[in-house]
């Protein structure tokens, strides 16, 4: 069950949260009140997730909107753990692709917790390494995966097309503030029957040709069956 | 031989070696094949039943960057309640593109025969065209259209459509057109439409999308005496609620205020929904169609309104 959303990336990261700190919420939060009993197990995986040093505020942030939602206590913990393995995976992908020293990059944290969101929506491993290369880099990949795992959930994305796509877009001037966007035109594709790679196909070759939304727009309303 | 009967031959002409020329370098992307049932009520009152099936073949190829090839060929077909004869709609599209760095040029030809309950049989022919200036945020452009129609009445139009578009704010883009249009008649007689269009278009962050379009047209006889004027507006929205489901909804109202006959002056409000919910299991390659339309219209000089609705379900697998 996906029970998080992509809208408060910019808040969360406000304070570094400890083991300490997840113990003292779950003493004083009146939410977390059914929780008691589980409260040092819970903490067991904020341990295990820092001693495998993954950064603890998107487990935290899991946390809290899982007792906001009042997420029975047989379920919080399975869901905790799920999170961490998926860190662990989207921190193997982001070194893989960005090196080593990403972890220490302003972007990192960010970048966990979109890449994090991505997995758990269902958008594939392969599909989040093809974002995370050097040429796009992590400033972009954090603004362009949330609108490519809307573009997957109306229809999968086909990796080979995605790649081209995603390679096209960064290298062009339009502004990440603008990715959100391709959702919507994805959508509008979808619905005027035009297939996933033909979409993205022409979408890649007007931003090769040095063509932006404008132009995008008017050629797939031309492709769209009427 | 009159000149609708030429220009008619020409564009037949034209989309026949179209279709040889570029037909095997296109290949096979998209096969779909689908059937419905729908209920309408006409505005004569009757309610007839419609059982119908579909095949759609789309094909795309990519040349090069620059240079794309399209097609979409239809066929439509199955039983009218209403009708002594079956119903038809048969299509074939082709089309080209070429794009550089400020410019984009596409032509496409089609052709398309229908027999309805309105129309005995009809065969279109038509040649459209685009040609647009692309500069950063917004675009010029050039639409010539030309188009010959053979059925219970013959026509041939030519039309050059004319605008802008520009893309303001995040997501939002407008255009705006004017496109004049003539039209002869088998008969000898001709008709000048004017049409000056603005569009909004809505591509925000999230599975939605709208489309707002509104003009004005009017319709002016060989001596200049006005056939009809008339203002429109339309909305068309695309939603994505939840997985597998998409929504579409389009709606129409038009005024004519001014028309040849006091009865052709009216008030028309025509919407159309549609839902395809992808079936489970499937892996999105069949779709439940579920759908359904109102039209009313009342005229200036008659109290009696007219209405039009209907109802579909359908299902559509993608081979």
């Amino acid at each position: 069950m996906v029970f998080f959303s992509w809208v408060p990336l910019v808040q969360v990261f406000t304070q570094e949260v400890t083991p300490d700190t997840v113990r003292m919420w779950l003493q004083t939060e009146p939410m977390a009140a059914p929780y008691e009993g589980l409260s040092p197990s819970i903490v067991q995986v904020f341990e295990a997730a820092r001693s495998d040093g993954l950064p603890l505020e998107p487990l935290f942030d899991k946390l809290k909107e899982g007792a906001a939602k009042r997420v029975t206590p047989a379920r919080l913990k399975p869901v905790l753990e799920g999170e961490l393995n998926r860190l662990l995976k989207v921190r193997k992908i982001l070194q893989e692709g960005f090196g080593k020293d990403v972890t220490k990059g302003p972007f990192f944290p960010q970048g966990m917790k979109v890449g994090s969101l991505a997995l758990l929506s269902g958008f594939p491993e392969e599909g989040l390494k093809i974002v995370c290369t050097p040429s796009i880099g992590m400033e972009k990949m954090v603004s362009l995966v949330p609108p490519l795992v809307e573009m997957h959930r109306i229809e999968a994305l086909p990796l080979q097309p995605l790649s081209s796509f995603v390679q096209a877009l960064s290298a062009s001037p339009i502004p990440p503030s603008q990715y959100g966007t391709f959702v919507s035109l994805y959508l509008k594709a979808t619905a005027g029957r035009i297939l996933p790679p033909d979409t993205l196909r022409i979408m890649t070759d007007v931003l090769k040709a040095g063509g932006g939304i404008l132009q995008i727009e008017r050629e797939l309303a031309r492709r769209s069956k009427k | 031989m009159n000149r609708t009967k030429k220009v008619g031959r020409k564009v037949l002409f034209i989309g026949i070696w179209l279709t040889v020329f570029f037909g095997p370098s296109l290949s096979w992307s998209d096969v779909r094949v689908g059937m419905e049932g729908a209920l309408e009520k006409r505005t004569d009152g009757k309610r007839v039943y419609l059982p119908q099936g579909w095949v759609d073949v789309s094909v795309s190829r990519f040349v090069s960057e620059s240079f794309s090839l399209f097609g979409d060929f239809s066929a439509k077909g199955g039983w009218d309640t209403g009708m002594e004869e079956i119903p038809y709609d048969v299509s074939g599209i082709l089309s080209g593109s070429l794009r550089g760095e400020s410019f984009f040029a596409a032509l496409e030809g089609g052709l398309r025969g229908t027999r309805t309950y309105d129309t005995p049989r009809q065969l279109e022919a038509y040649l459209s065209s685009n040609l647009s200036y692309i500069m950063t945020e917004s675009s010029l452009f050039l639409k010539p259209f030309l188009q010959t129609v053979r059925g219970p009445i013959d026509s041939t139009t030519v039309a050059l459509e004319g605008g802008m578009e520009k893309l303001f704010g995040e997501g939002w883009m407008g255009s705006l057109s004017f496109r004049p249009a003539l039209t002869y008649y088998s008969d000898g007689s001709s008709e000048l439409t004017l049409e000056p269009k603005l569009t909004f278009d809505w591509f925000p962050s999230v599975p939605f999308t709208a489309n707002i379009r509104g003009g004005w047209n009017r319709r002016l006889l060989e001596n200049s005496d006005v056939r009809e004027e008339s203002v429109f507006g339309s909305i068309e929205m695309i939603w994505y609620p939840t997985s597998h489901v998409i929504l579409q909804l389009d709606t129409t109202v038009e005024k004519v205020y001014r028309a040849l006959t006091a009865t052709d002056k009216g008030l028309t409000l025509n919407s159309e929904l549609e839902l395809r919910v992808g079936l489970p299991y499937s892996k999105g390659s069949s779709e439940l169609i579920l759908g359904g339309g109102y039209e009313w219209r009342e005229y200036s000089e008659d109290p009696q309104a007219e209405d039009r609705w209907f109802v579909r379900v359908g299902i559509e697998w993608q081979l």
